[in-house]
């Protein structure tokens, strides 16, 4: 179950961007979206967070459909954007307890977890900040923590490894884990292949809008007749190949 | 970097005569022209009266003298993509650099004309010699040259002394003029500047530009600028900085009330910490509160109340639309009716307090019932315009 994206087609204006998306991501299991610039991968994101309305297909979520109940779908989904986004006035804390009204959670409960993300994170002693002027990398661990104290089904995070410093990224891919083993299905987009490679159950790969394949990366080298390359490979000689068409 | 300098300058002025228009309107002028008129007549007035050994007058001339050797800051137009996109013109940066020398001497140059206007019968009276006037004059032109030329060089050091010290010497001479002698103030001046010119000269040519410093000094300057433009019009380069102001809180708790949802205390905090919205609202809120409680024209005192209570409302209703600008406003599963309430609510709260603080200000020296009765309707039919007219217009206007 979880996320099934059925025959998406949509963009920004009248003219689609991407064509006729279909594909699932499981329950416990970590998707990678992976595409060129301009593949398409964010404007996915964007139809699956909700800011963009789909020109035709659904997108469902443990059976309910983005368009017909948009809050009870976002109330199940938690998004870590690319660049992150704040709000200037307000403080760390803030931002915290901004993320458990909505989501309805428990604050109590929540602030415990929180606490500890804080601290994996080196924000603790930040709390009455505004992350409005923390650094790039500060500003993204901000974003994963609000994201990570929710109860969310399902995880959309934008490119999370630029920007990080190693120890965060470590820290996020053990959360990942967690989330995982819980249950909740996780899509990412990414360009860091070598880590993704480790890391997703899946990919789905975009090109031009359209979804070139999905699989693992066994299936890969399979359907592209490539044994025993590695997905950086795979993907570096099928956009090479594309471009000389 | 000549090309670059008189395209932006060009660009620069264009926009400063755009905003220059709606600074210099018809009642802005009107306004002024009464207000010299009245001050100079009372100066005049208060000239004729004075003793030339009045200590009055020398005091004054400090505090006026001052002023051109104070104002005016390097006028750089830097740009902030300039530290990546110009780095490998390092050295032609001197060049360009240069030319600011002249165009930032215009401000002061203008102030201190004005000053030297206004203060010329003081001087006159206090000196009675036409060289003395002469001699002080020309210093002050001396001074506010050097004081510029150590702006400009000190953006090629780490320190700021040679401004603080240069702002010591204008200070101790306009002071040596003013009460021992004016020749004096001329040789010291003379001697000031030409060891500013020696020593910016070689802070420049030894020192490389700095970059951040210069472009915060730009920043602040073109800020100070556009918040000036701003009294008289919309500006939207300005950027505005957000402060915690933590003894602002039990504002923040009266504004989004005890029933604290989600995006209630989001604008009740932008409201208080962002510049734009809280500032304006509290000075037109001030000024009311000071007519209401001064005049004792009840029509007036409803007229202003009334307009007052609609205009700040007015003014900070932008607050939604920002809000709705983040995207995480719309991921997080608040629908958009309940962040209108919120809103709503958070409106009803802002009309209730400023109404209160009128309607008290307005009681408290020239209290009569009817001149009660008379506030509290106005206010009450404005909030009534505001809640079943205003915001309904604003959210559809959104929404399209």
């Amino acid at each position: 179950m979880s996320l099934e994206v059925k025959a998406l087609t949509g963009g920004y204006t009248q003219v689609p961007v991407i064509k006729d998306l279909s594909f699932t991501v499981n329950d416990g299991e970590l998707m990678g979206l992976i595409g060129l610039n301009g593949a398409g991968k964010s404007t996915t994101i964007n139809h699956i967070i909700g800011l963009l309305t789909p020109q035709k297909g659904s997108i469902i979520l443990n059976g309910i459909n983005l368009k017909d109940n948009p809050n009870d779908f976002k109330k199940q989904m938690a998004y870590v954007p690319e660049f992150p986004v704040l709000y200037e006035e307000l403080t760390l804390r803030e931002h915290i307890d901004l993320t458990i009204k909505a989501y309805d959670l428990d604050s109590e409960r929540t602030w415990v977890e929180a606490k500890k993300l804080l601290k994996t994170f080196r924000l603790d002693k930040r709390l009455d900040w505004f992350p409005a002027n923390f650094s790039k990398g500060m500003k993204q661990k901000v974003m994963i923590v609000c994201a990570f104290i929710t109860q969310a089904k399902l995880f959309v995070i934008d490119e999370p490894f630029l920007g990080l410093d190693p120890l965060a990224v470590d820290d996020l891919l053990k959360l990942i884990d967690q989330k995982k083993k819980s249950g909740a299905s996780i899509l990412m987009s990414t360009h860091v292949l070598d880590t993704a490679e480790k890391y997703c159950d899946q990919f789905a790969l975009l090109n031009n809008g359209v979804l070139e394949s999905v699989g693992t990366v066994a299936d890969f080298q399979t359907q592209f007749n490539q044994p025993g390359a590695s997905l950086s490979e795979i993907y570096l000689k099928l956009a090479r190949s594309e471009m000389n068409e | 970097m000549n090309d670059l300098w008189s395209s932006r300058l060009k660009k620069y002025q264009r926009q400063n005569l755009k905003y220059l228009r709606y600074v210099l309107n018809d009642h802005l002028v009107l306004a002024l022209m009464f207000l010299v008129g009245g001050v100079g007549l009372s100066y005049s007035n208060w000239l004729k009266g004075v003793s030339d050994t009045n200590p009055i007058l020398k005091v004054l001339l400090l505090v006026l003298l001052m002023v051109p050797l104070l104002v005016g800051r390097p006028v750089l137009l830097l740009k902030e993509a300039d530290k990546v996109f110009l780095l490998p013109r390092e050295s032609s940066m001197k060049d360009y650099i240069k030319h600011t020398q002249l165009r930032s001497t215009l401000l002061p140059l203008i102030v201190g004309l004005i000053i030297v206007l206004v203060s010329l019968p003081m001087l006159a009276l206090t000196f009675a010699s036409v060289p003395s006037i002469i001699l002080i004059v020309v210093s002050i032109l001396g001074l506010m040259f050097a004081k510029l030329r150590f702006e400009i060089s000190s953006l090629f050091v780490t320190s700021d002394r040679f401004i603080l010290t240069s702002i010591l010497i204008n200070l101790l001479l306009v002071a040596v003029g003013l009460y021992f002698s004016p020749l004096l103030m001329l040789i010291g001046a003379l001697i000031w500047s030409s060891y500013a010119v020696f020593q910016s000269n070689q802070q420049i040519r030894t020192g490389n530009l700095q970059w951040l410093k210069s472009l915060q000094r730009e920043n602040n300057r073109m800020n100070r600028l556009y918040r000036f433009f701003s009294l008289f019009t919309e500006v939207p380069q300005i950027t505005t900085h957000i402060k915690r102001r933590k003894w602002a809180d039990p504002i923040v708790k009266i504004i989004q009330g005890s029933k604290v949802n989600a995006f209630r205390s989001v604008y009740a905090r932008s409201l208080v910490r962002s510049g734009d919205y809280g500032s304006q609202s509290i000075r037109l809120l001030v000024v009311t509160a000071l007519i209401a409680m001064f005049s004792s024209s009840v029509v007036l005192k409803t007229l202003i109340g009334s307009l007052a209570t609609y205009l700040i409302i007015v003014q900070i209703t932008p607050i939604f639309e920002k809000n709705e600008q983040n995207i995480f406003t719309t991921v997080y599963p608040i629908q958009k009716q309940m962040r209108i309430n919120d809103f709503r609510q958070i409106l009803i709260r802002l009309i209730t307090v400023c109404s209160v603080i009128i309607i008290v200000c307005s009681s408290v020296i020239n209290f009569t019932l009817s001149g009660l009765m008379f506030m509290c309707l106005g206010q009450v039919l404005v909030g009534l315009i505001i809640y079943w007219w205003y915001i309904p217009r604003y959210i559809k206007k959104l929404s399209l």
